[in-house]
């Protein structure tokens, strides 16, 4: 299930995060929302396994948005950004979330043990996932909803730029329109009753 | 209602019987003799037997069935073969689950008459197909045109071929009248598959049987969405069960007019 009713405290967002397979896609699916994440000091790496079913797995088809995604993916990472490290056996095995991957993929589950492993943030849109890197104690588990109010919070992005950021997201079939949504509104209300 | 009616006529001695399982079989699905089976994957399913469908390399290969360590039973079947002919061997593979669990694994090949195991399955899958019973009330066979065994195999839902051998088995035509229904075809057109039922817009169908062909059944679909929406698996579990890229599985809820992100 997603992650619609995960509320964040918009006013705090971890900057440093291992980000899982669809997060990468939700992340990098509006350039506004990147580059202000980006401008505001954050940034985002990924799993070599992550970085395998996002740019190598093959596939019977190609979708036009999965060959802009991974345009965009293959760029930032030219230019040493969403950086892929390798995720281990050993490292799924000190957090014990082997068990669970009849239930996780392996894109979310070895994001998890990364995150554990360097002691920074997840960034997952998936409840499940999220709902584990809480359990196993990974030091701060994000949405991308919460990113965008974390923006808009801090003044990074306006209510203008939010609504841009959920079309750019919608152009390229992306999935959490409801969620950005709900977040901005949120955000809002939380801007108004900020003294 | 879910059954493990397999295991139930295992513990029955009469299960030797090929054709008094079928005729159980059946019975415990509340179709009667004179009507044909609907949908045999479902009716396989709901014996609680796991079926899938998938195009298979090898042409030889009509079905395989194997235990599965947490599965359980588990059968495929050849989608690269006539409609009518995988509804056969579906049913092939259901008489494997109830007669040869005691082997691991069973791969039948499209002609393995030699093999007891084979025949007796064959001899299962006629006769939950065409019940004997059934075949005998039929108007005289021998008096039957070409039509008439293309009107009868379709409404069985059978091969023509596999209609004859019935008949022969039954008594009810010698061998020379065999060979002659044997070699008519039903049109493929008036088949239908009850995974790909005539109500699709083309473009679903399309897109159905392009996951028919990779093994991903209505049913199977349905059930991985219905994991996730009650949260017993991930976003990124679905998309590795439904072997598809996140855009694909937008593509995916969409055709299912499942949500991905239901409230």
């Amino acid at each position: 299930m997603g992650v619609r009713s995960m509320r964040a405290d918009p006013s705090k967002f971890y900057p440093i995060n291992v980000t899982d397979t669809c997060s990468v896609w939700n992340v990098l699916s509006s350039n506004t929302l990147y580059a202000a994440a980006r401008g505001a000091g954050c940034s985002f790496c990924i799993t070599s396994f992550v970085q395998y079913e996002l740019l190598y797995k093959p596939r019977k088809r190609q979708h036009n948005a999965d060959q802009e995604l991974k345009k965009r993916l293959k760029q930032e990472q030219a230019a040493d950004r969403f950086k892929a490290h390798q995720s281990t056996i050993d490292d799924l095995l000190a957090i014990g979330v082997l068990e669970q991957r009849k239930r996780l993929g392996k894109g979310e589950l070895s994001s998890i043990a990364f995150a554990v492993k360097i002691n920074q943030g997840f960034l997952s849109d998936d409840k499940n996932a999220f709902s584990l890197a809480k359990e196993r104690g990974v030091v701060s588990t994000q949405t991308v909803p919460h990113l965008l109010s974390w923006l808009m919070f801090t003044g990074v992005l306006s209510d203008a730029d939010a609504r841009n950021v959920i079309d750019e997201h919608k152009a390229l079939n992306r999935s959490l329109e409801m969620q950005l949504h709900e977040a901005r509104e949120e955000t809002l209300r939380c801007l108004q009753n900020t003294p | 209602m879910k059954q493990d009616f397999a295991t139930t006529l295992q513990r029955d001695k009469q299960i030797l019987n090929p054709a008094i399982a079928a005729t159980q079989i059946r019975s415990a699905l509340g179709v009667s003799d004179e009507t044909a089976i609907p949908d045999v994957y479902g009716a396989f399913r709901s014996l609680g037997i796991h079926v899938f469908r998938r195009k298979l390399g090898n042409s030889n290969i009509s079905g395989l069935f194997v235990i599965h360590p947490v599965a359980g039973k588990c059968a495929l079947v050849n989608s690269s073969e006539d409609i009518y002919r995988q509804r056969f061997s579906a049913a092939h593979e259901m008489a494997h689950a109830i007669f040869d669990s005691d082997q691991s694994a069973s791969v039948s090949l499209f002609d393995s008459r030699n093999d007891p195991r084979e025949t007796r399955a064959n001899k299962f899958a006629s006769n939950f197909l065409m019940p004997k019973s059934f075949l005998k009330k039929l108007p005289d066979p021998k008096k039957w045109t070409d039509d008439d065994v293309r009107k009868y195999a379709s409404r069985f839902k059978v091969s023509c071929a596999a209609l004859g051998y019935a008949l022969k088995s039954a008594n009810l035509i010698r061998q020379e009248l065999c060979e002659r229904m044997v070699v008519l075809q039903v049109p493929k057109e008036t088949k239908v598959d009850p995974e790909l039922p005539s109500n699709l817009t083309q473009m679903q169908r399309e897109r159905k049987t392009r996951l028919l062909d990779l093994g991903l059944s209505d049913f199977y679909v349905q059930l991985c969405f219905d994991a996730f929406q009650e949260g017993v698996i991930s976003l990124g579990r679905l998309s590795e069960a439904l072997l598809c890229s996140p855009s694909e599985m937008m593509e995916l809820s969409s055709l299912y007019g499942r949500s991905i992100y239901a409230r």
